[in-house]
């Protein structure tokens, strides 16, 4: 990985980026692998010598990284709390890893700490968030081979990185009243979390193959792309915005067939965006999924 | 803490220089040791271990050839040691037999549990054509001297005409830990060689997920070779293309 520095960060936190320790261990694939379209981790290892980040883009990563040593060196002494503790299990002949940041014995807890947006808190708290969930089951899986106990309950311990206190005043209503939130997540059931599991381990052992003897690799999915959905804008001449952006051509048709001005008025269909190739894939300039569909438009 | 792991070495100390003699049964031409007397001596030293017959893909335990004939395969585990063998199903001419029966697969993966045993230590003497277990601290004959070598190198490479797992290499019988330096060499040579075997694709698909293990033994003891493995076998795949 190389990294640019095009907002003259400072050197000292340019030091601190590079000191990552993350490791996944003696392992073939960590959890965080596991739970990645297998396009993007094939790609990032082939080209993980010519990728390009900014070291601007890394410092909420390094963020992350200071609230869990500040909490595992805190924690150290208590015999009630085990932190960062890397746990393996073979799965279809593949060492797997994973890197717990608590588990808390008495009340036996897997917790997960996230600093993370505002946003994306009250998504996972009104929607849920799949990637959380299948992280902290994986863990609770990798606790249960490690250790033949099960886990009784998995919280994401959620710190809003853009928390304001204004915000919360001003919108009430699903804003998190404090800065950190404590998110229960859906615990799976044993036979939930193999199958999955053994899934991931199939998609990423077939990815490999496919990509090493055929050159190819499976496309990723629009969820994984985080696809936006589809809109149908309803624009006026003389108007920058849309007047009214909706779901269905249907809908739009309806509101400008009421609509007084509906002579000057017509409607443009926007494609999803695709959020992640967009703008938070490392991957995207080899990717040719992404080129194909930028090319046509997408 | 977890206990200390077992060795090769350890193991094939202690099977190899227990005595089988009066457990030798003569048929025909043929000596037979019994599977039950083996797997209970391994049972009283290892009762950790396992054992795993190849089960192919129509249901049958063994591997058929395109001339009809079979073998059948067999794996043994004790903690992280494994051992693979294979044997053809054959007459008591030993001449390999073509359609076999239910009853001859049977026997014959009895037997092929007990030649894998061997491959611990356990009666090994006797597929080396002594009569009594070598002294410990006799002189090791050299590996060339084993009388089934060149058995087992001509399964092998039986083997990969139906695209199916490379054996463990047994040219050197002393025991290469499994997952050392020189298991890496000689398995890459082994699976390279059988990988050039493969017409189509498909055929190499199928031979790749099969050796899924060894393969993995090898990415996770030695990276390197195994970039180096995958480059040559691209290179294998890019002659496929043009055929």
């Amino acid at each position: 990985m190389k990294y640019t520095n095009k907002h003259n960060v400072p050197q000292e936190i340019i030091n601190a980026i590079n000191n990552d320790s993350y490791t996944k261990g003696e392992a073939i694939i960590s959890v965080t692998g596991l739970l990645q379209p297998p396009r993007i981790r094939l790609l990032a290892k082939e080209h993980s010598d010519s990728l390009t980040v900014d070291v601007s883009d890394e410092i909420w990563k390094l963020l992350g990284q200071s609230v869990h040593n500040i909490l595992e060196r805190a924690n150290e002494n208590n015999k009630d709390t085990i932190t960062e503790q890397r746990m393996f299990s073979v799965v279809k002949d593949w060492t797997i890893s994973g890197q717990t940041d608590s588990i808390d014995i008495k009340d036996n807890i897997l917790k997960d700490y996230k600093v993370t947006s505002v946003w994306s808190i009250v998504s996972a708290q009104t929607e849920g968030k799949a990637e959380w969930e299948q992280q902290l089951n994986l863990y609770a899986y990798l606790y249960r081979k490690n250790t033949g106990k099960n886990i009784d309950g998995l919280n994401i311990i959620a710190i809003a990185r853009d928390w304001n206190k204004n915000q919360y005043m001003r919108n009430g209503g699903n804003y998190p009243p404090s800065p950190i939130s404590v998110i229960e997540v859906r615990l799976w059931t044993d036979e939930e979390q193999e199958e999955f599991v053994n899934q991931r381990v199939s998609i990423h052992q077939d990815a490999e193959i496919g990509y090493l003897i055929n050159n190819d690799l499976p496309l990723c999915t629009d969820a994984e792309r985080w696809r936006r959905k589809d809109t149908y804008r309803v624009e006026k001449k003389g108007r920058k915005s849309a007047v009214r952006v909706l779901d269905t051509q249907d809908e739009a048709d309806e509101f400008m067939e009421g609509h007084k001005d509906k002579k000057q008025m017509n409607i443009v269909f926007a494609k999803g965006e695709c959020i992640r190739c967009a703008n938070y894939c490392d991957v995207a300039q080899f990717c040719n999924q992404n080129k194909e569909e930028s090319k046509n438009g997408e | 803490m977890a206990n200390k792991e077992i060795t090769y070495k350890e193991v094939w100390d202690k099977l190899s220089k227990i005595d089988c003699s009066d457990k030798v049964e003569k048929k025909m031409n043929l000596s037979y040791l019994s599977w039950a007397w083996g797997w209970g001596t391994i049972m009283e030293h290892y009762p950790q271990a396992s054992y795993l017959f190849y089960q192919g893909e129509s249901d049958v335990p063994y591997v058929q050839f395109p001339d009809g004939t079979a073998e059948v395969r067999c794996r043994i585990a004790i903690d992280n040691l494994s051992r693979e063998m294979t044997l053809s199903v054959m007459d008591n001419r030993n001449n390999a037999i073509q359609n076999p029966s239910s009853r001859q697969v049977n026997d014959t993966k009895m037997r092929c549990l007990v030649k894998c045993l061997a491959m611990y230590g356990l009666g090994h003497y006797i597929y080396a054509g002594e009569d009594v277990p070598r002294d410990a601290d006799k002189e090791e004959k050299p590996v060339s001297e084993l009388k089934n070598v060149e058995e087992v190198k001509k399964e092998s490479k039986n083997m990969a005409k139906v695209s199916k797992p490379v054996e463990t290499p047994v040219e050197n019988p002393t025991p290469n830990e499994y997952g050392s330096e020189e298991w890496a060499r000689l398995f890459c040579e082994s699976f390279l060689k059988l990988a050039k075997l493969q017409k189509t694709k498909e055929e190499m698909t199928s031979y790749y997920k099969s050796n899924t293990k060894d393969l993995t033994t090898l990415r996770e003891k030695f990276p390197k070779i195994k970039e180096m493995l995958d480059g040559e076998l691209k290179s294998i795949v890019n002659s496929l293309k043009e055929v």
